[in-house]
């Protein structure tokens, strides 16, 4: 895959984080769309415990058997074999103890990390502004490592 | 272990009498505090999430001087944080309606793979995600057809079929609503909090009496959505304005002048067909009358 392709791929992975009621458009639209169902209490902010419960909802989204662990398993019950292609090549890395799935405090760890790296401002919460610059740097950013892990293994 | 837990004081376990029927999860409050070093707690199997619910001393950060693992079922506090904590456990139901949301799960682990800082959708979008296509309303009001009649899909469902005359209500209207006796729907009082009591008012236009129709179809009045009460299908049930949550209970569509509940087809209907300012607005069966009627 080249890095256009791998780019279109990973604003696709985001794009499909839109809510249905929206257009998968640009970037930006869709990172809007989710601040706004994440900032619970509309004040144009994602505190630290409103990040809190969107960890805990995305992490029971993927725990289907409910034993505190997100598995590879777990993630290739998607049905959609590209996207899961990128996500368990990008996990890779996140799995610390390499047991091949990740624990709960992992993925907290991890996203808390993407928390702090989106606090441009380190007010220790996040605004409109700083998610959509994070996302769109994000996008960018896996686009090219999943480029250069796709070279490296040929 | 001891040395762990030693510092931990466990001290009160109040397990939430569940009465039957109900569908609440259930619930244990227990306070927890470190002094220096971390201070552990087990929990219970079947435990779906720990909330913070009072800082007792120190600063209690959710991931830096407290967290939790659902894996090595253990709840840590240190640094000095102390305070008292909810544990809420899964529903024992057999059904996990999370697990069986593709676009969630895809958006779960977009983040979690660092692509996307946030993954919140909306609750009830579907699971095929961005295959659907959103129809934006006219720019006259619409009219949607109700629950039941051909045509009709739930708000919810994020679909909209493009027939001729057939829209979503909201998108695009801001400002007063105007209701019977030439009163205004209204906020009480000055400032829209959380709970605050939807009633009818002489119309002024200011903060409390300004919504915005939303493409969702919430009505949305500083900052906070109109909400039936509970999520209530009873005739009477209280309108308040609640945070936003993308539940089915703070959608509307207009139907003629009558605005209705996407939850469960009621109208919004000032209380006892009164005129007298002040009076509460409710849900109840649509009937047409004078009482059931707004305006933009």
């Amino acid at each position: 895959m080249n890095t256009k392709r791998m780019l279109a791929c990973a604003a696709v992975l985001l794009a499909v984080a839109a809510p249905a009621t929206v257009p998968a458009q640009t970037q930006p639209s869709v990172s809007r769309q989710i601040f706004l169902n994440a900032d619970l209490n509309k004040d144009g902010f994602i505190d630290i415990d409103e990040f809190h419960k969107d960890v805990v909802r995305g992490f029971h989204a993927l725990d289907h058997n409910r034993d505190g662990y997100i598995s590879s398993e777990e993630i290739r019950s998607i049905p959609d074999k590209t996207r899961v292609e990128l996500i368990l090549k990008m996990l890779k890395i996140a799995d610390k103890d390499g047991d091949g799935k990740l624990s709960f405090r992992e993925v907290v760890e991890r996203r808390m990390a993407f928390f702090d790296a989106a606090d441009f401002d380190k007010d220790d919460r996040l605004s409109m502004t700083e998610v959509i610059a994070y996302d769109a740097e994000a996008v960018r950013r896996a686009a090219l490592a999943a480029a250069s892990g796709g070279t490296r293994g040929k | 272990m001891n040395r762990t837990l030693q510092r931990a004081t466990a001290a009160l376990s109040i397990p939430v009498l569940m009465l039957p029927g109900m569908s609440l999860a259930a619930e244990q409050i227990i306070e927890l505090s470190s002094t220096g070093r971390e201070a552990k707690y087990n929990l219970p199997a079947n435990t779906r999430e720990v909330e913070l619910v009072t800082q007792r001393s120190g600063s209690c950060r959710f991931g830096r001087t407290w967290g939790y693992d659902l894996a090595a079922r253990e709840l840590w506090v240190n640094g000095g944080c102390a305070g008292q904590f909810r544990i809420l456990s899964h529903e024992p139901a057999s059904a996990a309606p999370d697990s069986s949301n593709t676009a969630a799960a895809l958006a779960a682990a977009a983040a979690i793979a660092g692509v996307a800082v946030l993954a919140s959708r909306g609750r009830h979008n579907d699971s095929s995600g961005s295959q659907q296509a959103y129809y934006p309303p006219p720019n006259n009001p619409g009219y949607y057809p109700p629950p039941g009649s051909p045509g009709y899909y739930p708000p919810s469902a994020g679909y909209h079929p493009p027939q001729a005359g057939h829209y979503p209500a909201g998108g695009g209207h801001q400002g007063t609503i105007h209701g019977p006796g030439n009163l205004c729907l209204d906020m009480r009082g000055d400032r829209v909090l959380q709970g605050t009591e939807a009633i009818v008012y002489g119309c002024h236009g200011r903060n409390n009496q300004r919504f915005n129709w939303t493409p969702r179809g919430e009505l949305i009045v500083a900052n906070m959505c109109l909400d039936i009460a509970g999520g209530s299908n009873a005739n009477g049930a209280k309108v308040i304005a609640w945070p936003c949550n993308g539940g089915r209970n703070q959608q509307w569509y207009v139907s003629g002048s009558q605005i209705q509940s996407a939850q469960n087809g009621k109208c919004l209907d000032v209380a006892g067909g009164s005129m007298q300012p002040g009076t509460p607005v409710i849900v109840y069966d649509c009937h047409g009358g004078q009482n059931q009627r707004w305006f933009w």
